[in-house]
C-alpha cells in the first residue's frame, strides 16, 4: 500500500524518482538444483560482489551438501551468465566470504573456515592457493583494493578477553599466490569490549579506514579509525553514530544499538587523477528509534583527518514505521554513492536502493527484479567504473525456506537524479 | 592474588549484568540448543531477544526477572533460550540452516527488544510478547502457557478474563 502512495508520489514528481540506472532483468547466479540448499550473502561489510574491469563475481556460503561452505561465481565480460561456482573454502565449515576487485579480471577472497580467516586469489584461471590469516581464532573477514597501495584485509581475531580488530597488506605474487604482511591492532592498548564486524575501505596514498561494532561501553556503538601509513599505525578512534541515549532510562542498560557497519570510498582517483585522495562513505544499521526497529543510517569522512560528520538517514519517510536490515553500500570515483537494504514495508521483504544527490538522499527505489512476492534480502552491490549498479541478493519463498543468489544490473543512464 | 582475581571477576559480571544480558540466575541456553532440550523433555520453551545494552531489558531483569518467585516458576515450567539480537554468534535451525542470531532476529522480527516468545516443544509460536513487563505480567503470561489456555483462547481474551 505504501509503495502505491510512493508511486503515486513518483508520478506527482518524476524528478524526485528518476532512477539513474536502467535495470536488466534479474538472473540466478546460482541455487540448489534439488532446492533444498539454503544460501548466504552476509559478509563483514556486505562485501560479497566485486568487479574487476569487466569481471563481475559473486561470492556466498551455502550448504548444498550438507555442510556450510563457500562459493564463488564469475560471469565474463560479455556474457549474460554466471560460470558454474567455484568451492572457495576447504573441507570444514565456512561463512561469511568477502570479495575485492584487484583489477585486470583478478580478485581477492577472504572468509572464515573452523574458526580462522583465509584468503586466496580468483582468476579466470582458477583459484590460487589459500593462506590464513591472523594468529588465532578468528572471523568476519573485510577486504579492500586501491592501486598502488595494494591489498589489505581486516578481520576481528579473539584476544585473550576479547575479539580485536586486526588489519594486514596482503601481497598477490605470480601464479596466484599470496602473502601476507604483518597483522596490526587497530587499537594497540588494553581492550575493554569486543570489536568486531569490521569493514575496510582502501584510499591510496597509504590511507585505511577502518570501522567495526565496539562494545566497550556496554552497548554497541560504531568507531573507526583512520591510517596514513598502509595499516601501521591507527589514529584514536572517533564513533561515527550520534548517540541518541538521553539518560531517559534512569539508570537501565547503557544505549541503542546499531550493527553490521559498510565502507565504501568515493571519489578516490576522481577528480584530482588516478590515486588522489577523496573520502569514505559508511552505512550502517541504527536504532535510535527503537521503536520501530533498525534504520538505516549515513555518515561521510571527508578531509585530511577522515573524520566523519553527521548522520544522515538512507530510508524515505514511508520506510519510517518499518524495519531495515541488511544496509549495504557503493561509491564510485565520481562520487556518486548508492546504499541497499531489506525491508517489507510493502508487506514482504524487498530490496530498497537510495542514492545521493546534492539534494541529499533520494527517495528509496524498490529494485525492478528484487522486490515483489516472496522474500529478497541481504542485498551486496557494488557501482563500476562507469558508475553501473551490480547488485547481488537472496531470493526465497519465506523467511525459513531454501533460497538461492540472484543478480541484477543497473545501467548509468543520464538524466536521473545524481 | 586469588581473592583480587575473584573481586576483579566479579565486577566483571556485575557490570556485564548492568548493561543487559539474560537475567543472572536463570539457566538460559542458546537457541539450537534450548530447541533440542525441549523437544527432549517435552517442555514449552520461553524465548528472550534482548540486546547488548537494551535499557528496557535492563529494567525487566531488574525489576521483574530479580524475583526469586518468578526464577523457580520460569526455570520448573520452560527451557529457557536468550537470543542477542545483535550478536554475529552462529546457531543451527531445525532445518539444517545456520544462521547468527542477529539473522534469528531478522527472521523473528525481533526489532524492538525486550520481545518475550513463548513456543511449544517443537518450536511453534504460542505468543509474543515485546517490552517491559512486571513480575505479575509474567506470572499471567505463564498461567495462560502453562494452563494450556493458549489451545482455546488468545492472551488478551485469557487477560481480559482473569480473576
Amino acid at each position: 500500500m505504501r509503495g502505491l502512495f510512493a508511486l503515486g508520489l513518483a508520478l506527482l514528481c518524476p524528478a524526485a524518482f528518476a532512477a539513474p540506472w536502467a535495470f536488466d532483468p534479474a538472473i540466478t547466479v546460482s541455487q540448489d538444483p534439488a532446492s533444498r540448499a539454503f544460501f548466504h550473502l552476509e559478509a563483514a561489510g556486505r562485501k560479497s560482489i566485486a568487479v574487476s574491469d569487466a569481471w563481475v563475481a559473486i561470492t556466498w556460503e551455502d550448504n548444498r551438501d550438507g555442510v556450510s561452505r563457500c562459493y564463488v561465481a564469475l560471469k565474463a565480460p560479455g556474457k549474460k551468465i554466471f560460470a558454474d561456482p567455484l568451492r572457495v573454502s576447504g573441507g570444514r565449515e565456512a561463512f561469511e566470504p568477502a570479495i575485492v576487485g584487484l583489477g585486470q579480471g583478478r580478485f581477492a577472497l577472504a572468509w572464515e573456515e573452523d574458526g580462522r580467516v583465509w584468503a586466496r586469489l580468483l582468476a579466470a584461471d582458477g583459484l590460487g592457493k589459500p593462506i590464513t590469516l591472523g594468529a588465532g581464532a578468528a572471523a568476519q573477514a573485510s577486504l579492500a583494493y586501491a592501486a598502488p597501495d595494494g591489498l589489505f584485509a581486516a578481520w576481528s581475531e579473539k584476544n585473550k578477553t576479547y575479539w580485536q580488530v586486526k588489519v594486514a597488506r596482503l601481497m598477490p605474487g605470480r601464479a596466484s599466490a599470496l602473502t601476507a604482511g604483518r597483522a596490526y591492532p587497530v587499537e594497540s592498548g588494553k581492550l575493554e569490549g569486543d570489536q568486531s564486524y569490521p569493514s575496510v575501505a582502501a584510499l591510496g596514498a597509504k590511507k585505511l579506514v577502518v570501522a567495526w561494532e565496539d562494545r566497550r561501553a556496554g552497548h554497541t556503538r560504531i568507531l573507526s579509525s583512520a591510517s596514513r601509513n598502509g595499516g601501521a599505525r591507527f589514529a584514536p578512534p572517533q564513533q561515527i553514530n550520534e548517540a541518541a541515549w538521553r539518560g531517559q532510562m534512569s539508570g537501565f542498560g547503557r544505549g541503542t544499538g546499531v550493527m553490521r557497519v559498510a565502507l565504501s570510498p568515493y571519489g578516490v582517483g576522481g577528480a584530482g587523477g588516478a590515486g588522489s585522495v577523496g573520502g569514505v562513505a559508511a552505512v550502517w544499521a541504527d536504532k535510535r528509534d527503537f521503536l520501530a526497529g533498525y534504520d538505516v543510517y549515513t555518515a561521510f569522512a571527508r578531509g585530511d583527518q577522515l573524520s566523519f560528520g553527521a548522520n544522515e538517514k538512507a530510508q524515505d519517510d514511508f520506510g519510517n514505521e518499518i524495519a531495515q536490515w541488511h544496509p549495504a553500500i557503493s561509491a564510485d570515483r565520481k562520487g556518486r554513492v548508492a546504499v541497499a537494504w531489506d525491508d517489507d514495508r510493502d508487506g514482504t521483504p524487498d530490496i530498497w536502493l537510495a542514492w545521493r544527490s546534492a539534494q541529499g538522499w533520494s527517495d528509496n527505489l524498490a529494485v525492478p527484479g528484487a522486490s515483489g512476492p516472496g522474500v529478497q534480502s541481504d542485498p551486496a552491490l557494488i557501482l563500476d567504473a562507469a558508475g553501473n549498479l551490480h547488485l547481488a541478493w537472496i531470493e526465497k519463498t519465506d523467511l525459513n525456506s531454501p533460497s538461492r543468489i540472484r543478480y541484477g544490473f543497473g545501467r548509468w543512464v543520464d538524466g536521473g537524479d545524481k | 592474588m586469588l581473592r583480587g582475581l575473584a573481586w576483579s571477576l566479579g565486577l566483571l559480571l556485575a557490570a556485564s549484568a548492568a548493561w543487559a544480558d539474560p537475567p543472572q540466575g536463570y539457566p538460559f541456553v542458546s537457541f539450537d540448543q534450548g530447541l533440542r532440550q525441549a523437544r527432549e523433555q517435552n517442555r514449552p520453551i520461553f524465548l528472550y531477544f534482548g540486546r547488548f545494552g537494551c535499557g528496557w531489558c535492563d529494567m525487566t531483569n531488574k525489576q521483574a526477572f530479580s524475583d526469586p518467585g518468578l526464577r523457580k516458576l520460569y526455570t520448573q515450567n520452560y527451557v529457557l533460550i536468550y537470543v542477542d539480537s545483535e550478536s554475529g554468534k552462529r546457531l543451527q535451525l531445525p532445518s539444517g540452516e545456520r544462521i547468527t542470531e542477529a539473522d534469528l532476529g531478522v527472521r523473528y522480527k525481533a526489532f524492538a527488544t525486550p520481545l518475550f516468545m513463548y513456543m511449544e516443544p517443537d518450536g511453534k509460536e504460542i505468543a509474543r510478547i515485546p517490552g517491559v513487563k512486571t513480575t505479575q505480567d509474567f506470572q499471567d503470561y505463564d498461567r495462560f502457557v502453562s494452563g494450556g489456555h493458549y489451545k482455546t483462547q488468545t492472551l488478551n481474551q485469557f487477560l481480559a478474563g482473569k480473576p
